[in-house]
């Protein structure tokens, strides 16, 4: 076996779905890949942590937060994004207690070039200290797009065990998206590894509250 | 290694030749990092098994070792202020340690918290005093001349810090990278902490591996991530100047190889401000891809520099000889080392003509060919 077989994919999203349908949360449920690896070595090997764009958004209920210049904050108004201009920022007045509020309302921000270098010197270590600190969006790219790419992006690390989980959907999907996020996840992943599906040792799919499927 | 095969047609780069290839182990260990010192006199070699040896870089002659790290060497350097022979080294284990090559002693050691790694380190601040390293989301100021920890900044980042490095024509300032994904710059002058002392961020989303300076006045930046994406940046400015999400498939185009899988590192001539990003294979083939620029874009050249037939596994570490070194053997000059995973040390040599060589490599052909005389010898350190 050196790759991921189709219809075993398929097979297993429907599984994942069908038993997430059949005991229904009060929440939507997040699908999460799990990968064991072999032949690797955390303390020589390189490190194994990134990030991933995925196809589709996985998880479409993330807040995010503009920290525009005037035009943005124009277009975000008329997106319906939240924002927040200079002025505001320039309140919180690096107020650690404010900063660290304004983190923990969104899960993510964006901001204008002309903002994104007055951060640092306006809310202090804040935005970097919460793990969310901005990206850039220029005039030239539509808003709506780098809101779409922003929420579409899952971050994996490995640490010093050799498993690890990626949130690559929800069970709100359709499974044909689930299907295309984890072959695109699986491939990306199993490209920076060294000796490729040689040091894939499991894949599993699972459901949060679902039991683990195996995928390979 | 059927290097002959290759000499029909007219190859569109240079391939250098090997002089020698130095097993540094006979164990499944690696060779992380070689680091050369200013006189060319040695050349230190980490290894996975959590030792440093010593070579010659214009014989390979194996000098010596360096024990006592009980966790991997995260990296090496020459770069002790006061003395050439000093070799330092930081460490998982937390540690710290200075090294004197002449004698493979121990001469100094610092040490950071209880269950503390370090990833990296650098000398600097604009007094000289300051050696900064990177640790689990925190980096720590020491003044190295009175060996105390001064200070530490562990608002900045929330994951380990993989590299930190002062900026060469700037010593105050020092520029962080870490696995959370962010670049920062501090100024270092007074007392230095997260809130006063942080003056730009830069936000590249994904886990940050190595960063290194260039340009006219060193006020840019090339980073390369763990997904083995490249970006440009200017540091001065905290802007953006280029970014190769799929930076492996835009070389592996430039030349008739096989897949670019990860990259080694960047080198940059001051004499031809030029950049290469140094792309290579899983079976250890490694190129020199030219980073050009036609004033509003950048792209990927066609590669200047193969270095084939020397690895057979991930290549960790360039130790190019431009600088000092340069030993010329039998009319020809050293390229440089390379070590990788599969424990080996390899010395590339470019075309006999030495001087004229020399010359073009400075002046922007990296190397030339000519694999035909190479030999290949084995020392054993043992």
């Amino acid at each position: 076996m050196s790759k991921l077989q189709s219809d075993t994919l398929r097979e297993v999203i429907s599984k994942v779905v069908g038993d997430a349908k059949r005991k229904p949360r009060k929440f939507t449920e997040t699908i999460e890949l799990q990968i064991g690896l072999k032949n690797y070595d955390p303390q020589k090997d390189k490190r194994f942590s990134g990030s991933v764009k995925l196809p589709h958004i996985p998880r479409p209920k993330m807040k995010l937060c503009m920290l525009g210049d005037a035009q943005h904050v124009e277009e975000a108004e008329k997106m319906g994004l939240d924002y927040m201009d200079v002025e505001g920022l320039k309140k919180m007045n690096k107020n650690k207690k404010l900063v660290k509020k304004l983190a923990k309302k969104y899960h993510a921000f964006l901001a204008s070039e002309a903002v994104i270098k007055q951060i640092p010197r306006l809310l202090g270590p804040g935005l970097n200290k919460a793990g969310k600190f901005p990206t850039l969006v220029s005039h030239q790219e539509s808003l709506e797009a780098k809101v779409n790419e922003t929420k579409a992006i899952v971050k994996f690390q490995l640490k010093k065990v050799l498993c690890m989980g990626v949130a690559v959907g929800n069970c709100a999907m359709e499974e044909k998206q689930v299907f295309q996020n984890v072959q695109m996840s699986v491939n990306f992943l199993v490209s920076l590894l060294k000796k490729n599906w040689q040091n894939v040792r499991c894949l599993y799919l699972k459901s949060t509250m679902g039991r683990a499927h195996p995928l390979f | 290694m059927e290097m002959e095969v290759e000499e029909e047609g007219i190859p569109s780069y240079k391939r250098l030749g090997i002089r020698n290839t130095i097993q540094t182990n006979f164990g499944d260990d690696y060779v992380f990092q070689i680091a050369s010192c200013k006189e060319g006199s040695s050349m230190a070699v980490s290894l996975s098994t959590n030792m440093i040896k010593l070579y010659s870089p214009e014989t390979g002659q194996y000098l010596g070792e360096c024990t006592g790290h009980s966790g991997t060497i995260s990296e090496i350097s020459f770069s002790y202020p006061s003395s050439s022979h000093v070799l330092c080294s930081s460490s998982v284990d937390g540690t710290l340690r200075a090294w004197d090559t002449r004698t493979f002693n121990q001469v100094s050691l610092l040490r950071s918290g209880p269950s503390q790694e370090l990833f990296a380190f650098s000398f600097g601040g604009s007094s000289g005093n300051l050696l900064a390293a990177g640790s689990n989301a925190q980096i720590l100021f020491w003044d190295w001349r009175i060996g105390k920890l001064v200070s530490c900044l562990e608002e900045s980042h929330i994951d380990d810090v993989t590299q930190v490095l002062f900026a060469p024509n700037h010593q105050n300032k020092l520029i962080s990278a870490s696995v959370d994904g962010l670049l920062c710059t501090f100024d270092t002058d007074g007392q230095i902490d997260d809130d006063d002392n942080l003056e730009s961020v830069m936000n590249l989303g994904t886990s940050i591996a190595k960063v290194g300076f260039f340009g006219e006045t060193n006020q840019k930046l090339w980073c390369l991530t763990h997904i083995e994406t490249l970006s440009i940046w200017d540091w001065e400015l905290a802007t953006q100047e280029a970014d190769f999400q799929d930076a492996r498939s835009s070389v592996s185009a430039c030349w008739n190889l096989d897949q670019v899988d990860y990259f080694v590192d960047c080198h940059y001539s001051q004499a031809d401000e030029r950049l290469w990003a140094i792309g290579a294979t899983n079976g250890g083939t490694l190129g020199y891809f030219p980073l050009n620029s036609n004033g509003t874009s950048r792209f990927f050249g066609t590669v200047d520099a193969v270095l084939e037939g020397g690895h057979s596994g991930v290549v960790r570490t360039i130790m190019p000889s431009s600088t000092g070194l340069g030993g010329s053997i039998g009319g020809r000059t050293i390229f440089g080392w390379t070590g990788g995973e599969d424990g080996r040390l390899c010395c590339w040599l470019s075309d006999e003509e030495s001087t004229e060589t020399n010359r073009s490599w400075v002046s922007g052909s990296l190397a030339i060919k000519s694999p035909k005389s190479y030999r290949k010898r084995r020392h054993h350190p043992y």
